[in-house]
């Protein structure tokens, strides 16, 4: 039987072949205290650096310090947006066919810049710290992702996006 | 005995997601497998990040444990 992963307090954190529905995680994290719940999801695209036609993306995850990293990314955007009502950061591993889901991120907050801010935050120091692999299935073949990047730690990617960003802060 | 973990381009050339290795020092572990696996596999390793239980080592030469998990990262494509 499927048994669904808990959340934590008021983080929500998967690294699995399968997904809960992503309005899970939006109901999850309307509190009474939400004004603002932001959705941001990354989905399979049909091209990508030396890949034509792509069919789907494998994802490959070292799935315990993936799961870490991830709760260590929330944590540290509770603490930069104080006022965040709940975050739900989820990445699929496995064969996901174009057009569907890779990662979510749920961010809820009183107001919508925080929720803004700390989504766009979640996802970028994610693709610069989580350890996920693509291999690409294209119709030129089938390969790992031309973009990868380091894996820098979550302090050192937050540390530079929280550097970056200043201004919005 | 520690135990190497491969994942992406290093699984692939490896041929193994996961091995156990007898060294006692990360620079050991990385010589032997250097040795166990094809050529191309010195390539991945000098072109990938390398943690020791999720974090990097201070250096090469960071003894191990018998319980150590040390990784090969390749440069990571999440999201």
């Amino acid at each position: 039987m499927f048994v669904e992963a808990e959340p934590t307090g008021d983080m929500w954190c998967l690294v699995r072949d399968s997904l809960p529905s992503v309005s899970n995680a939006m109901s999850w994290a309307t509190l009474t205290t939400t004004g603002a719940v932001v959705v941001f999801s990354g989905t399979v695209r049909d091209h990508a650096p030396g890949y034509e036609a792509v069919t789907a993306i494998t994802y490959e995850a070292y799935e315990s310090e993936a799961l870490k990293r991830l709760a260590a990314i929330a944590t540290r955007a509770r603490e930069v947006w104080i006022e965040i009502d709940r975050i739900a950061l989820w990445h699929r591993i496995g064969r996901v066919a174009l057009g569907e889901a890779s990662v979510h991120v749920v961010v809820s907050a009183p107001h919508r810049g925080q929720a803004f801010c700390a989504a766009e935050f979640c996802i970028d120091v994610l693709k610069a710290s989580v350890p996920v692999w693509k291999l690409e299935h294209a119709a030129n073949g089938t390969g790992w992702a031309e973009t990868g990047v380091e894996a820098a730690s979550v302090e050192d990617a937050a540390r530079r996006w929280l550097s970056e960003h200043e201004g919005r802060i | 005995m520690p135990q190497l973990l491969m994942f992406g381009l290093a699984r692939e050339v490896s041929g193994l997601g996961a091995d156990d290795f007898g060294s006692t020092t990360l620079e050991e572990l990385l010589t032997e497998a250097c040795r166990r696996y094809p050529p191309r596999f010195a390539d991945v390793l000098a072109a990938s990040r390398l943690w020791v239980n999720g974090d990097e080592p201070t250096s090469t030469s960071q003894r191990l444990d018998r319980t150590d998990e040390v990784a090969v990262i390749p440069p990571i494509a999440g999201g």
